[in-house]
């Protein structure tokens, strides 16, 4: 298959820091007044499911840009690969695979020749670029498409498309940026599948998203931006252990009544770590027991519209870090 | 470098220590094998274009014949009017195609096509790009030319072996129209920007000498005309194509040298500098 | 649209119009560009500067070079102009913007947009052709007070192959490519071989032929007569009926296939 599984152990020699592909201090972007990357600090070891998670602005694209050589940092330390963005550029790029949160296909080509020329931009030899081409549109379920015009083939087969070409040249870091947006749920699910491959071949994968669910099935390990800096890191699971309670109440109340109920149920939670958080459409429960929650609400004489209780997310995390919603 | 993946750009990039590093990988090669591949569907629309000249050659030279009369040529010979005209028009040709694929083109692939950022996103650099870009608008241009002086010979209109230079000369123009196209459109903004292009390019198809004398004009014009980079094309191939060869030809020659480096140069940073930021 | 449910009228054409106006706001620059800018360097170069060489060289034309070629620049800019008018934007209302689909949904009916999209080319055609006008009497390109019929009969003309265009713009569904062969082997040549630079009878046969079919000719062929007169009232409604034919049959067609395309 595609994927550079048998990789993983060899490249130990060649760089200083061979475990830690990327490896920033301070790592910091702006654009004239406005700093949208506020002096973070990222380390991803080889194999790592790595994801920034953040609203839209949280300044994910513009270190993900950096990381793949095609922005110069404005101040910090950054290393790739063991190597020096600045000098090292062209050197490092060739080892990187990147999928930009647009498509930058070719629209003029087909979707083979997309993988041909851009196999060629790496300078790859067209006999080598041969099977490898074959392989990668089985991989993207796009071996029927193979000649047709990139233009027509659905936001799914694009993004798919992308992701292949992005393998052409075996990278040792696939950086994804906001991989799965404005796709339908089915096109996602399709793509989370072909990405958990890679993953499970052992490819280092570093994605920025807003969506928790893609970063809950994708990532090892994340971190949580928010205005340029990060907020939180851990594995998924740390996060929310760390940042919310296991279960979350959600009560819908009639319009304009939220807050009041809010203010009355505050005062049955358990103990300190419990909280009520009030959104325009609903009133949230960090409760250990949902359920029980509930039952005390009704017995209160709150009766609330609809109401449900489930885990705890990323989602929640986020709002309890920024008291802001993930996608506003 | 020891890992596995072999980086391919390092070795050629190299070769170019002169250069800052990143700008080139000494694979520009490639951006013209992606031309070809697009073009190998269009090429009706390449074909096509090799026509326009002819027409006006067909048009002008033979209708205004009785109208015009002779024309004095370089060394003071007499032309029959599609003489006098078939050079420019190649010189001409040679700036308006460099322009169209260097502007419109150009424009096309790096605001919605996105194609310069994908390119830039592997071990190519912004001289890779520029150089490629600019090497295939020569090739087209090439072609072009090649098929326009066929036609001259067939119609005996050439006058000595020096008109085999003009093939070599209207690359060398289109090379410099090119380059300097590509670094204008790197300021462009939004479409209608390219409007101005057709603001430079049309006064100077139409007064740069190609349908008559510049001795018709006041004497500020011709100075102004004379300072042209089509009027430069125009007399450096009125002159191979009459076989009357004098020094001024190495000024000409030398002007569109400078003009293509400037245009390279130029491109290229601002090829880094814009989508490499 | 506030009466939502009147049947649509004539006015409707209007609103056709007046949409074009407004996105024809955004692009004056360009508009300027091909009204103003491009008719000074063709009356200056081709017809002041050329004129001289002409003019110099025993002008058997029987009146300047330049009042011989200005009424017949006037004309082919017309068509020039309209032909992309009606190409580009009509094929972008098809498929780019849809923005035709957009008024399909209104109570407009495909003949109604379809007339009002060339009744904005008409308009446009008409102001273009005033201005060209201003700049040929300018710099001494007009002899007598009947050349303002110039700018009718330019309007015509360019209408009289702005509908066929229109026409092929409906049918076309590629992304128009086609359109740049029109131009690169119809409009181009058209411009250069139908007696814009000199009388036709200067061209050998087969070229005489290319001229009397296309429209072109016809149009400064009464451009010219009404610039500098010699021309017999036969040979008027000659070319008249002529363009009227290439107008009418153009229109039906593209009324036609805007219903067809719309109805999809």
């Amino acid at each position: 298959m595609v994927a550079p599984s048998s990789r993983a152990v060899a490249d130990v020699t060649s760089s200083p820091a061979p475990d830690l592909l990327i490896e920033a201090h301070g790592l910091t972007k702006t654009f004239g007044d406005f700093t949208a990357v506020d002096g973070i600090d990222v380390a991803v070891p080889r194999g790592e499911a790595f994801g920034f998670l953040g609203p839209n602005g949280a300044g994910k694209s513009s270190t993900m840009r950096m990381i793949a050589c095609v922005a110069p940092i404005t101040s910090g330390s950054l290393r790739i690969l063991g190597m020096d963005p600045v000098s090292q550029g062209p050197r490092i790029r060739a080892r990187l695979g990147v999928v930009p949160q647009q498509d930058t296909l070719d629209l003029e080509l087909t979707v083979r020749e997309n993988l041909y020329i851009y196999g060629r931009y790496f300078g790859m030899s067209r006999a080598a670029l041969r099977p490898k081409i074959d392989d990668l549109l089985d991989f993207a379920q796009l071996t029927e498409r193979a000649d047709a015009k990139v233009e027509p083939l659905s936001g799914g087969m694009k993004r798919r498309l992308t992701i292949a070409r992005s393998l052409i040249n075996d990278p040792d870091i696939l950086l994804l940026d906001e991989p799965t947006t404005g796709l339908d749920p089915q096109a996602r699910h399709v793509l989370w599948d072909r990405l958990y491959r890679l993953k499970q071949q052992g490819v280092t994968l570093v994605l920025t998203t807003h969506y928790m669910d893609e970063a809950e099935q994708l990532c090892d390990r994340l971190v949580v931006m928010d205005a340029g800096r990060i907020v939180a890191e851990g594995s998924p699971q740390q996060l929310i252990v760390a940042h919310s309670t296991r279960e979350v109440a959600e009560l819908r109340f009639a319009p304009g009544e939220n807050a009041a109920a809010a203010e009355r149920i505050g005062g049955l939670l358990d103990d300190a770590r419990e909280r009520a958080e009030v959104l325009p459409d609903r009133v949230l429960l960090y409760v250990a027991d949902g359920e029980r929650a509930l039952a005390r609400a009704h017995e209160a004489g709150l009766s609330p519209i609809s109401s449900l209780v489930r885990r705890s997310t990323l989602e929640d995390v986020f709002l309890r870090l920024t008291g802001r919603s993930l996608i506003d | 470098m020891s890992a596995p993946t072999i980086a391919p750009g390092a070795r050629a990039s190299a070769t170019f220590r002169i250069l800052p590093p990143g700008m080139y990988a000494g694979r520009s090669h490639v951006v013209l094998e992606r031309a070809f591949k697009v073009y190998r569907r269009g090429w009706m629309l390449i074909f096509s274009g090799f026509f326009e000249p002819l027409f006006y050659l067909f048009s002008l030279g033979t209708g205004l014949h009785n109208l015009v009369g002779t024309v004095t040529g370089p060394g003071g010979h007499e032309l029959s009017y599609t003489a006098f005209i078939a050079p420019a028009l190649l010189a001409s040709s040679a700036m308006n195609g460099a322009i169209y694929d260097s502007t419109m083109n150009v424009f096309f692939k790096m605001k919605y096509g996105k194609l310069y950022d994908a390119m830039l996103a592997t071990s190519l650099g912004p001289l890779d790009v520029a150089v490629g870009e600019i090497g295939w608008a020569l090739i087209r241009g090439g072609l072009y030319s090649a098929g326009f002086m066929i036609v001259m010979v067939a119609m005996g209109i050439t006058a000595s072996w020096w008109a085999a230079a003009m093939l070599p000369a209207a690359l060398l123009i289109a090379f410099a129209f090119g380059a300097v196209g590509m670094a204008v459109t790197t300021y462009m903004k939004t479409f209608q920007d390219l409007d101005m292009v057709q603001v430079a390019v049309l006064p100077m198809f139409l007064f740069s000498g190609t349908f008559y004398n510049l001795h018709v004009y006041p004497t500020w014009l011709r100075i102004v005309v004379q300072c042209l980079p089509l009027n430069h094309g125009i007399e450096l191939l009125r002159a191979l194509n009459a076989g009357v060869l004098d020094w001024s030809m190495l000024g000409h020659v030398a002007y569109f040298a400078v003009m293509a480096a400037l245009g390279v140069a130029v491109t290229a940073k601002r090829l880094d500098k814009l989508l490499l930021r | 649209m506030s009466a939502v449910a009147a049947p649509a009228s004539r006015s409707h054409l209007w609103q056709v119009v007046e949409y074009q106006l407004y996105v024809g706001r955004r692009i004056w620059r360009s508009m300027f560009i091909v009204g103003v800018f491009t008719p000074l360097a063709y009356v200056l170069s081709l017809g002041i500067g050329l004129g001289t060489v002409v003019n110099n060289h025993g002008n058997s034309l029987g009146v300047p070079y330049l009042v011989y070629v200005a009424p017949a620049f006037l004309t082919a800019a017309a068509l020039q102009i309209a032909a992309a008018d009606a190409a580009y934007p009509i094929m972008a209302g098809f498929k780019w913007i849809r923005t035709f689909h957009g008024m399909a949904a209104t109570p407009l009916t495909p003949a109604q947009i379809c007339d009002g999209q060339l009744m904005w080319v008409a308009l446009r055609i008409f102001a273009n052709s005033v201005v060209y006008l201003a700049i040929m009497a300018a710099f001494g390109g007009t002899e007598r007070w009947w050349v303002v019929l110039c700018v009718p009969i330019a309007t015509l003309t360019a209408m009289a192959f702005a509908a066929p265009v229109a026409a092929i713009a409906a049918i076309m569904e590629n992304e128009g490519n086609g359109f740049n062969m029109l131009f690169r082997f119809i409009v181009t040549p058209m411009f250069l071989f139908s007696g814009t630079f000199y009388p036709v009878s200067e061209l050998p046969e087969w070229g005489r032929w290319l001229a009397y079919i296309s429209p072109l000719w016809h149009g400064t062929e009464l451009a010219r007569g009404s610039a500098i007169g010699h021309i017999g009232g036969l040979a008027v409604l000659g070319h008249l009926a002529y363009l009227l034919l290439w107008f009418v049959v153009g229109l039906v067609v593209a009324r036609w296939r805007f219903g067809v395309r719309l109805s999809k």
